[in-house]
């Protein structure tokens, strides 16, 4: 089976398991083409809506940080949560691209804030 | 108490940027007459370039105030600068859909503003006092999520 080749800043709908139900949830891909398909899995952040959740490690997501607008307004980044995902799992197509200059602070902020290291991309 | 006296600058700097986001509106207008365009142009440059210097002040300020295992309550400013870099991120997004080639110096001066403005609120989100809250369900759901990931790795139902 051929599988999409997945790339860093990609948006991609996964099924999320909730207690009693799956729900599906948009995803933004931080690890780069050649790391996911060495295994066909990637790392990914978890995108939320709900306000109930936003706080110090939310990364807050507007519409003009992508390529095409995101379905939900008032959307955020759970920077600590990061999945291990599989790329059987996608629903879909691609829903968007972040653009690299927002990306590149999503990911400085995953690295100050949830690791305290230095995240800055290799030009 | 410091703090406030940021917090004042803050919501200036948003009243500025909101406003010239504004008048941005106009500026299509303008085409037709150059010399009005060049003057609006010229005095969005004025003051996004303020901006800038505050935003650099921002970064340096915080970095000299804010030493390591300082934490105190900073909820607000960063709910201040979070705006900011909404209003400001806004702009930009404006800025290049017109795609117009003189406002080159207004696009380049706002990705820097941005980018300091990031770092301020990292810094104040580093410094910033909170409590541990009880695992939530969302952090429960996404452990689930990776035992998944890891059950169908294991189970051999990889595709690959």
């Amino acid at each position: 089976m051929l599988l999409m080749a997945v790339e860093q800043r990609e948006v991609y709908l996964l099924p999320f398991p909730l207690t009693s139900e799956v729900e599906d949830h948009l995803f933004i891909v931080l690890s780069v083409r050649q790391a996911n398909e060495y295994e066909n899995t990637f790392i990914a952040v978890m995108i939320t809506s709900s306000e109930e959740y936003l706080d110090d490690f939310s990364f807050e997501l507007s519409n003009e940080m992508f390529d095409i607008p995101l379905t939900k307004e008032d959307s955020h980044a759970r920077m600590h949560l990061l999945q291990l995902c599989m790329n059987k799992e996608i629903i879909g197509k691609r829903i968007t691209k972040m653009k690299p200059q927002y990306f590149k602070q999503l990911m400085r902020a995953i690295g100050d804030l949830i690791f305290h290291y230095n995240f800055t991309p290799i030009e | 108490m410091l703090v406030l006296d940021y917090n004042t600058i803050i919501k200036h700097q948003f009243q500025d940027v909101d406003a010239s986001r504004k008048n941005f509106h106009r500026l299509s207008w303008l085409n037709l007459f150059h010399y009005f365009k060049k003057k609006a142009i010229d005095q969005l440059n004025k003051t996004l370039s303020s901006q800038l210097i505050h935003s650099r002040g921002f970064v340096s300020e915080f970095n000299d105030r804010f030493k390591e295992g300082t934490q105190i309550d900073l909820s607000y400013p960063i709910e201040l600068f979070q705006d900011l870099i909404n209003i400001n991120i806004k702009l930009k997004a404006e800025i290049e859909k017109s795609n117009d080639p003189q406002l080159k110096e207004a696009d380049e001066i706002l990705a820097e503003t941005i980018d300091h403005y990031y770092t301020s609120l990292r810094i104040l989100k580093r410094h910033n006092k909170r409590e541990s809250i009880p695992t939530s369900q969302i952090a429960i759901d996404s452990c689930r999520h990776s035992l998944n990931t890891l059950q169908n790795v294991t189970n051999g139902r990889r595709t690959t």
